[in-house]
């Protein structure tokens, strides 16, 4: 007999949904972390890229070359038994997840051990010389030089964040069986969201290190985010109503899909206006497309424009990029530009989180407003729409059910540590230890598997038939949203520049 | 007052309520609800009555699910 899954108590869902296992996995390795108190280093062993070049490697061959542990602590292991243990570590966690999710674990497993190799080869493959060095001195060493290059590219990372992208994009839209079956695996929303909780233990770091900055990012991205909800929303639902002839459901969806957070806000909306699950679907297929174009237009358009004025690109990506996996991606592939843009410039070494974390941020907070503004729209639509307060009710227990739980594991990594930073000084450099290696090469490597994950996910043939919808969209995202978020981010965020690394 | 609770579910075109041995077929949920409302009421016609409906999960795609994994639940009074 089939089961149902509803939200029932409020525990619900606590084992069996991606956004708690989301918040248990980066929960997990944050508390691996802080066994560094214990003088336990049980994160070091995860392979962390070298920046590496062809003819070096060709001419004299080594593994060691190209990948090492995240710490010393692992550095005498062979770096086929590294990779071998992050391997099962990551299946491990991920796996288990699954079998509490009921995933088909035979599909699950297949896909994601393809995943994870297709990921750590484009992760080396993007830290190839030419393409990651940057001509600048970083902690004593210039790979540039180094390696005697006569040309890069001079990208940092975000090369292979880029290639990640292409490779997921060329395997989900060339219609092979191979799409289908590794979207078993490939879970950007997932990865992304255990990734943000990790970025918590790294925003814990930079209130250590800064605590006005933090507090200023914080507070300014709550006022953007809040001040781009207010004006998106009604102008996107006018228009789809104005002049596209939508009904007052599709209008409503297809607003929160454009102007708040995608496909959560679009099933969010949905829900709480009663529409049929099939208006969210569609809207959603339209998000999950436009975002692509905006992870790969955004990033080096801002650059671009406003090279000086990092922290405001990364605020307006948080208000742009619908989805936490795109914008989170979006946001890391500009705060790699910037970083590669200064870093050559003027030889200073800005801490990339700083970008990325403007980016999520805002995202974070239009994460939480989302649940009470459905609650709102729950409340309008069942009072003015459908007219029958006397027989319906609204139940408050929707609040809970909608906010996204990844948060809540990101707020208790931020805050629970920055409280350990403060009342435990004695052990505050185990715990920053750790700390900033779970949320290094762990959280990349999630970066890593999310953007690979979006590209497998996004199948541009699935836009056919959607012209309408397409083009209120794209109106809305390129005339409205974007013009209008970077206006927002800039009132609030400008003349912030990132931290020193 | 009586408390019920019932699962809602969607499959195109038709919203879907079942439970306590009630299975309603309608394509607009607000006909379906009504129609909920007077079987309970032949079944319990003296009595107050909370029904919670709560949606099943398992009816929307489960891709969508890393995205948001709450659709709705409502509460009637009959």
């Amino acid at each position: 007999m089939k089961q149902e899954q509803t939200n029932k108590k409020w525990y619900s869902g606590m084992l069996n949904t991606e956004d708690w296992w989301a918040a248990w996995l980066g929960l997990f390795l944050v508390a691996l972390g802080l066994l560094f108190i214990w003088d336990i280093d049980a994160v070091g062993w995860m392979v962390k890229p070298k920046i590496w070049e062809w003819t070096d490697l060709t001419s004299d061959f080594a593994w060691s070359k190209l990948w090492k542990t995240s710490s010393d602590a692992y550095s005498h292991w062979h770096p086929l038994s590294v990779l071998a243990l992050s391997y099962f570590v990551f299946l491990l966690m991920t796996g288990t997840g699954a079998f509490f999710m009921k995933w088909n674990l035979k599909k699950f497993i297949y896909a994601f051990t393809i995943i994870f190799f297709l990921t750590f080869t484009v992760w080396i493959l993007g830290h190839e010389a030419h393409f990651a060095a940057v001509d600048a001195t970083v902690k004593g060493k210039n790979y540039f030089e180094i390696y005697h290059l006569s040309w890069g590219l001079q990208l940092g990372g975000g090369f292979a964040f880029i290639l990640a992208l292409i490779t997921g994009l060329i395997i989900g839209n060339t219609g092979t069986t191979m799409a289908e079956k590794l979207k078993e695996a490939a879970k950007p929303e997932w990865f992304i969201k255990a990734a943000i909780v990790l970025l918590g233990a790294k925003l814990a770091i930079m209130s250590m290190k800064a605590a006005g900055f933090t507090y200023e990012l914080t507070a300014a991205g709550a006022a953007a985010a809040f001040v781009a909800y207010l004006l998106f929303w009604p102008i996107v639902y006018f228009i789809g109503r104005k002049y596209f002839g939508l009904n007052r459901n599709a209008a409503a969806v297809l607003s929160s899909g454009i102007s708040i957070c995608g496909v959560s806000a679009s099933i969010a909306t949905a829900g709480a206006i009663r529409a049929k699950p099939a208006i969210p679907v569609a809207v959603s297929t339209l998000i999950i497309i436009f975002a692509m174009f905006e992870l790969i237009i955004l990033p080096p358009a801002y650059v671009g424009i406003a090279p000086n004025e990092p922290i405001v690109n990364g605020a307006a990506m948080g208000m742009t990029v619908k989805t936490d996996g795109a914008d989170a991606a979006a946001g890391a592939i500009l705060a790699e530009l910037h970083h590669a843009r200064h870093l050559k410039q003027t030889g200073e070494n800005w801490d990339k989180d700083s970008i990325l974390s403007a980016a999520i941020l805002t995202k974070i907070w239009i994460d939480i407003f989302i649940g009470i503004w459905a609650f709102v729209l729950a409340i309008v639509w069942l009072r003015k729409v459908e007219n029958r307060s006397d027989k319906k009710k609204i139940p408050k227990m929707e609040l809970w059910h909608r906010l996204p739980k990844f948060v809540l594991a990101y707020l208790v990594a931020w805050f629970g540590l920055t409280a350990l930073f403060y009342f435990a000084k004695d052990i505050a450099p185990a715990i920053k230890e750790g700390a900033h290696l779970v949320q290094g090469s762990f959280r990349k490597f999630l970066f890593m598997l999310t953007f690979l994950s979006i590209g497998i996910i996004t199948d541009f043939r699935k836009m056919r038939g959607m012209g309408k919808l397409t083009l209120l969209y794209a109106i809305a995202l390129f005339v409205i949203i974007a013009p209008v978020a970077y206006l927002v981010a800039w009132i609030f965020h400008h003349g912030m520049l990132p931290l020193a690394e | 007052m009586k408390r019920m609770e019932y699962i809602l579910g969607y499959r195109h075109p038709h919203w879907i309520i079942t439970g306590n041995g009630i299975d309603i077929r309608h394509t607009e949920l607000k006909t379906a609800e009504t129609l909920l409302a007077e079987e309970i009421r032949k079944k319990f016609p003296d009595q107050k009555i909370e029904v919670y409906l709560r949606f099943d999960m398992k009816t929307i795609p489960q891709w969508f699910h890393q995205y948001q994994n709450h659709y709705f639940n409502t509460i009637l009074y009959i």
